[in-house]
């Protein structure tokens, strides 16, 4: 994303059905151990394969910390800089290890516009080869000039 | 492009996968216990005093509900010992019921090691390729609704994760600091609900923070789901809340964790 996407109003106006720009990454061994240790959680199952492999896991996974952490930028590469999330849930699916294509889809599933606020209720999922890794839902309050 | 070939195993290989994720979780149990409740090292304590629970202020207790408004006991159809089981199950039943309201791990707030701050922040956005200027770019942060620099809302946990103990973490199970004693949640283990699944996560924002502030958290048992029957065996659903607060005592954000606990003996195939 360039920096001109993030400083510039990304939306205009919203109704219940528009689609959000989905946000498709290639997962390595490299995002989930920077995912991890960015967000403090130094368990070695998300940055060392051996000690994974000794665990039963296939491989290192990713953790929830960077699901949230992705949750929240596919969100804002959407709703732009002014926006604020007051709300983010989850439901958790399959894991995510290196190698897989994490793709998130999300529409717009409510709108409303009291004062100068608006309120955007947002329904995403975030998908790979093995199925739904996440499901959920989000809330985020923009000016509503923007 | 390994995914395109992975398709059709897609489906063979996800229980698979299901399995080995579940195996680490439940070899990693004792962290859930630690990397929740977020404590800084503890001075070690002497031999036994970690067996009992942590008593917490009177005013954070919420008091047990009373025995007759408790859900039904479940009895599990046994060959023998049915009315031993029964008395367990109250027991069981009983001592979960007095934690809700308790704090998750030993009690009292887990204070962030450090205050809300740029290198931190930036290191997070880095690490999930976070474009968003108002994280890191002062002079587009202040042109922005927020006013200036906001840390990213959902670091709210990262701020008071514990500073880890490297050494020895593998043989700790990924606890980041040393447990001692019992916790609140090996009752569910040694009840047979060894395993561990993380299914819900939800953050309530009140509002963003700002440079310099120091977070506190603080987490309790919110509800202990009665047994259920669950593609991963019986289980109980465990949720406890988050509150996470700034300065002296002002909310700024909440965050609701379910977990399963089960016991995989019991897995559907």
């Amino acid at each position: 994303m360039s920096p001109d996407r993030a400083t510039s109003p990304a939306v205009g106006p919203m109704a219940v059905g528009d689609a959000l720009p989905s946000l498709e990454l290639d997962m390595t061994a490299t995002l989930i151990a920077a995912g991890a240790i960015a967000t403090r959680d130094f368990m070695p199952v998300h940055h060392d394969r051996a000690y994974a492999n000794a665990q039963g896991a296939p491989d290192i996974f990713m953790n929830i910390l960077s699901d949230t952490g992705y949750c929240s930028r596919f969100l804002t590469d959407w709703a732009g800089p002014d926006a604020m999330l007051r709300r983010l849930a989850i439901r958790l699916g399959v894991p995510v290890f290196p190698g897989d294509r994490l793709v998130y889809t999300g529409e717009v599933a409510g709108v409303t516009t009291e004062g100068d606020e608006r309120t955007v209720e947002v329904a995403f999922r975030a998908t790979t080869a093995l199925g739904e890794h996440v499901t959920g839902s989000a809330t985020l309050t923009l000016p509503s000039g923007g | 492009m390994p995914q395109r070939h992975r398709g059709r195993q897609a489906v063979a290989t996800y229980d698979a996968a299901l399995r080995d994720w579940q195996a680490c979780h439940d070899a990693s149990s004792a962290l859930v216990d630690a990397a929740r409740s977020c404590h800084p090292p503890r001075r070690p304590e002497r031999v036994g005093a970690g067996r009992l629970p942590t008593v917490p202020p009177l005013a954070q207790w919420t008091p047990p509900r009373p025995v007759w408004e408790r859900p039904r006991l479940h009895i599990r159809d046994r060959a023998t010992g049915e009315g031993a089981q029964h008395m367990a199950d109250e027991a069981l039943e009983e001592h979960l019921a007095s934690l809700v309201g308790r704090p998750v791990g030993r009690g009292g707030p887990s204070v962030a090691p450090d205050p809300v701050n740029q290198p931190m922040i930036r290191h997070w956005a880095a690490a999930f390729a976070d474009a968003n200027p108002v994280y890191t770019d002062p002079e587009a942060a202040a042109a922005s609704h927020f006013g200036g620099i906001v840390a990213p809302p959902l670091m709210l946990q990262t701020w008071t994760m514990p500073t880890p103990t490297l050494e020895g973490i593998a043989e700790r199970g990924g606890s980041p600091v040393a447990v001692e004693g019992e916790t609140a949640l090996s009752v569910l283990d040694r009840a047979g609900y060894v395993g561990t699944l993380a299914t819900n996560s939800e953050f309530e924002v009140v509002r963003y923070l700002r440079l310099g502030e120091v977070v506190s958290s603080e987490t309790v048992f919110e509800s202990i789901s009665e047994e259920k029957q669950t593609r991963m065996g019986r289980g109980r659903f465990v949720t406890w809340v988050t509150t996470y607060t700034v300065g002296t005592g002002e909310i700024v954000g909440r965050q609701s964790f379910r977990i399963l606990k089960f016991d995989p003996s019991g897995a559907q195939a």
